[in-house]
Order: C-alpha cells, then structure tokens, then sequence
C-alpha cells in the first residue's frame, strides 16, 4: 500500500508526463480562440490544472489524449461562452478588417476567416478547429465532446454553412468558377 | 447566385459524407445538373480548405516552461491544503468551546444546580480570614446546616480548637499545640478552664 506522499509523487510524475505529451495540441488549440499567447497559456494552465484535479478519476478506459481534449475543450466552450456574453453585453468587439478587397488569399484571407470563426456558436467553433486546425476525425471529435460521430458531422456542416453566409454578409466570394 | 433552398441544408452534409448512401447518390446527382448549387458546394469546399491553410507555433521550450508554472501552482495549492488540514482541528476546538459555553450562559444545566445544591447540603464553608486560618467542617447526617452554621470568628476558633483536640488520629500533644496556636493568651486560658470543667 503506497503511503499519501508516493502517490502524490506517482501522480506528479505521471501528470509532468501527460503535460509534456499532450501540451502542444492543446496551446495550438486555445491559440486558434484567442488573440494573445497569455491567454492561450492561461486556458492551457487551466486545462491541466483540472487534469491534475481530475488524476484519480482517469481510468485509462479512454485515451490519455482523449480524455485531455475532453477536458481542453469544455474549458474552450465555457471560455468562448463566457466572451459571446462580453460581446453581446458590448464589453468587447470583434475586430473585423476595415479593408473590403474581395481578396481570396494570403494573410487578409486567414484574418476573415478568423474573425468569421469567432462568429459562429461556440460548439460549431469547437468544431471547426478540433477538425480543421487539430485535424481530429469526426469521431474522435464525437468522443471528446461527449456526442457521436454524426453529431460532429452535422456540427461541423452547420459552421461550413454559417461561415459562407457570415462572408456573403462581409461581401466577401468564395465561390470559383 | 443562391442555391436551391432543399439542397442548401444537404450540401454541406454530403461535403463531409454526413449522408445516407441514397442521401449521397441525390446531392451528387443534383450538383451535376445545377449550377448555383454546384457553386454553393466548391464555395464551401474552399473554405473548409482555407481553414486548415495556416500553422500554429508552439513557443520553443513552452512545454518545459509549462510543466514548471503548472508545478509552482501545484505546490502553492498542496500548501494551502496542508495548512486548510492543520487548521480543522484548531479550528473545531475553538468551536465546541465557544458552542458549549453559549449553550450554558443560554440554557444553564439543570442537573449543574442540583449538584451545587447538594454539595452546599453537605458542606460549608466558613472563612477566617481575618484570624489566617481556614476550617471545614462537615454537616452532620440529618443535614441541618443551617442551624449549625458559625458565625462569628471567636466561636470559630473555639470550634476548630474542639475539633483538633478530638481528633484522635493524631498525638495528644500535637493535637494541643495545634488546637491553641491560633489563640492568645486569655483565649488559651479560657479553653484550658472549659475542659477542666468537662473533664471534671
């Protein structure tokens, strides 16, 4: 029988192991909703932190990883809930470009995009980055969001069919001949 | 150029194979013959392509940093922890202390009373302060205290001299010198001529 202090160690040892492991997907993660490195790092910290919290419960039943991005991304829903209200009570904005060039490339491409991403509801977005920017299929985006396959598939086609609407209202074509 | 309304739910279904075979089969067919709808479909293709375009960077080193900040807090926390757990005693004696005299000054036991009472049956206490010399004596078994209280200090000190003297536990000639320290020299005389009287 290992005494308190063993399995504080054991557990810390296997905790620095799964923050190492698992610590770049979730920062690039958090990167893609926030604007600053801080707050990525804050909402990283944050993760981890209820992963440590949550150590004894982990069963190994799931992947390590899995059970992490589950973890990561309810962090990232109360996260991008928490700014819809900030943004809809006015206490921020989203800052859309000035410039209207009906470009379809480059770096102006990527910060519509981004700005268009922030619009959609925050499950749409969740998807949208855990499958696009992670590159998760959709059925592990199904277990780590507590749903299934479909339910991500549908999700996801939602955010494809908001964004195409969000550019059409910014005047922006996407559509090729 | 706005897509067909029934197609436009479907579309980005089928781009993400979110269909039923059949589902598949009608949406490609359909894409096939319409142009707005075959449109909307590479419209939606190219952002879905557009999103995955761009890389993030991890900090260098940031995983190491990470596992120092997240150790640190950890620490802090186990700290806090251990303090919390040292603190609850301390705490709860404080506590039922300060419950268990609220109870009393609130509700005084009655059973306290009745203790008092009894103990004040059985003994009194009477003080001799002003000659430096305490005594206690013992109420007899009917429990008439009252009635055999010692007021006065010269009656007092005639009492415990009595007392001293028959107790026989200890020697005679102790017993006088103990019974006689306390009184002066007519007090002395005086007992010395009552117990010749009740000696004879």
């Amino acid at each position: 029988m290992l005494k308190p202090e063993q399995v504080r160690q054991n557990n810390e040892e296997k905790f620095n192991r799964m923050v190492l492991e698992n610590h770049q997907k979730i920062y690039s993660m958090f990167r893609r909703m926030v604007p600053s490195h801080d707050e990525a790092d804050d909402l990283t910290q944050e993760t981890f932190i209820k992963v440590y919290k949550n150590l004894s419960k982990f069963r190994n039943e799931s992947s390590a990883y899995t059970w992490i991005y589950r973890i990561a991304v309810n962090t990232g829903l109360n996260y991008l809930r928490r700014q819809k209200i900030r943004q809809t009570v006015g206490l921020e904005k989203i800052n859309v470009p000035a410039e209207n060039n009906h470009s379809h490339s480059g770096e102006f491409q990527n910060v519509y995009l981004e700005n268009a991403i922030k619009k959609l509801p925050s499950k749409q977005q969740m998807v949208i980055i855990l499958r696009s920017y992670q590159g998760l299929t959709f059925r592990e985006i199904g277990k780590i969001m507590d749903s299934t396959e479909n339910a991500a598939k549908v999700n996801y086609a939602h955010a494809l069919k908001n964004l195409k609407r969000i550019f059409d209202d910014m005047g922006v074509s996407y559509e090729t001949v | 150029m706005k897509p067909c309304k029934q197609y436009e739910e479907l579309i980005p279904l089928y781009l993400v194979d979110g269909l039923d075979t059949a589902g598949m089969l009608q949406v490609k067919k359909h894409i096939g013959d319409c142009e707005a709808c075959r449109q909307y479909q590479l419209a939606l293709s190219e952002i879905a392509m557009n999103i995955r375009a761009d890389e993030i960077s991890v900090p260098e080193n940031y995983g190491a940093e990470l596992v120092v900040k997240l150790n640190r807090r950890l620490e802090k926390r186990h700290t806090r922890q251990k303090r919390f757990l040292w603190a609850i005693p301390a705490f709860s004696s404080v506590a039922a202390m300060i419950v268990i005299t609220l109870i009393n000054i609130i509700q005084p036991n009655p059973n306290n009373d009745q203790w008092l009472k009894q103990f004040h049956q059985e003994h009194s206490y009477v003080s001799l302060s002003d000659v430096g010399y305490f005594g206690e004596f013992v109420v007899d078994d009917n429990g008439n205290s009252d009635d055999d209280l010692i007021t006065s200090t010269d009656e007092m000190s005639e009492s415990v001299a009595y007392e001293i003297i028959s107790e026989s536990s200890i020697p005679e000639i102790d017993r006088y010198l103990m019974a006689t320290s306390n009184l002066d020299d007519s007090e002395f005389q005086s007992l010395i001529s009552q117990m010749q009287k009740d000696i004879l």
